[in-house]
């Protein structure tokens, strides 16, 4: 059983070297700062925004092609079989996200609710938990616990920073972005400056079989 | 060969495995690329631990069994060698798994 085990152990392992780099860190903080900033300025150039991943990945290509394969070698992480199945679940998962948090939203503010406690208080709770989908669907992935740190963060970070008056509506949600995306990005470059150290180039490795 | 047609025949069920992936380094190699799309030789170096003479022959055997696919590219005028599991490898490994799940929960 053991050599089975330690089979499923070297898939697992193969798919974390992967990630090791801290580049994915690095891009989602840039994306985020850059986002909340946005944001705060409340300027229609906010939904630029939504082009922000286009231009932030040829950043992640260079990088990787720079200075992360020449250490590792190049590899190429397979499409998941159940991917339109991923997709399916996301979205329900969304849903049941708005649909719960509307839920809790209306029996705990009851007939004292209204559009600026709207805005206020569910808009960030809801904005949280749906940002969070995606560090939590690569935490499950790769089984990597700092991305499930990072999903909690804004999962916890939508409900508490207007419920603790910190900054409500889409301050909230600027300042969360720029919180959690600036944790990230320190995140990120800690682990790309402990990678480059650890790991030498070892390319023109050319071995014919 | 499956295990009951093996047994039918007499045969230990270990002789129905298949040697080509039971053997560590190459059990090894196909476990790395079976996660991804196609790995480049650096890769499956750092991952599988083997030596590059060792990876190399074994790419070789995989490859004359049609398990794995290698093409080689340049990628900045430097050499990239790379292997990619072929479906009939996909489909050796996992009926490699599922005959050792069964042999050894029986055992």
């Amino acid at each position: 059983m053991k050599s089975l085990e330690r089979t499923d152990r070297l898939e697992l392992t193969a798919l974390r070297a992967t990630a090791r780099d801290g580049i994915t860190e690095i891009l989602l903080g840039l994306l985020l700062i850059t986002f909340g900033a946005l944001f705060a300025l409340e300027t229609p150039l906010a939904a630029l925004g939504a082009l922000l991943p286009f231009a932030l990945n040829p950043l992640g290509k260079m990088l990787k092609r720079r200075y992360v394969y020449p250490r590792t070698g190049y590899a190429k992480v397979a499409k998941k079989k159940g991917a339109a199945r991923g997709i399916a679940m996301t979205a329900v998962v969304a849903l049941a996200i708005l649909v719960g948090v509307l839920g809790v939203f209306i029996w705990l503010l009851g007939r004292e609710r209204g559009s600026s406690l709207w805005l206020s208080h569910f808009v960030p709770a809801v904005g949280g938990l749906l940002m969070a989908i995606g560090p939590w669907t690569i935490a499950w992935s790769y089984r990597l616990a700092r991305w499930y740190v990072l999903a909690l963060l804004f999962a916890f970070g939508g409900v508490a920073i207007p419920l603790l008056g910190i900054a409500e509506g889409y301050a909230a949600i600027a300042l969360q972005s720029v919180i959690v995306g600036g944790l990230s990005f320190l995140f990120g470059m800690a682990l790309f400056i402990l990678f480059l150290r650890k790991t030498p180039r070892k390319d023109a490795i050319h071995v014919s079989p | 060969m499956s295990r009951h047609s093996a047994e039918e025949a007499g045969e230990h069920p270990m002789q129905s495995i298949d040697r080509l992936v039971h053997e560590p380094a190459r059990l090894a190699i196909l476990s790395v690329l079976n996660g991804f799309e196609s790995a480049d030789f650096v890769f499956l170096l750092n991952q599988t631990g083997l030596s590059r003479g060792n990876l190399s022959s074994h790419l070789a055997k995989l490859q004359s069994a049609e398990y794995i696919e290698i093409t080689k590219e340049f990628v900045d005028k430097i050499p990239r060698t790379l292997a990619k599991l072929t479906p009939q490898g996909k489909s050796a490994l996992s009926s490699y798994r599922e005959q050792m799940k069964r042999f050894l929960h029986e055992l």
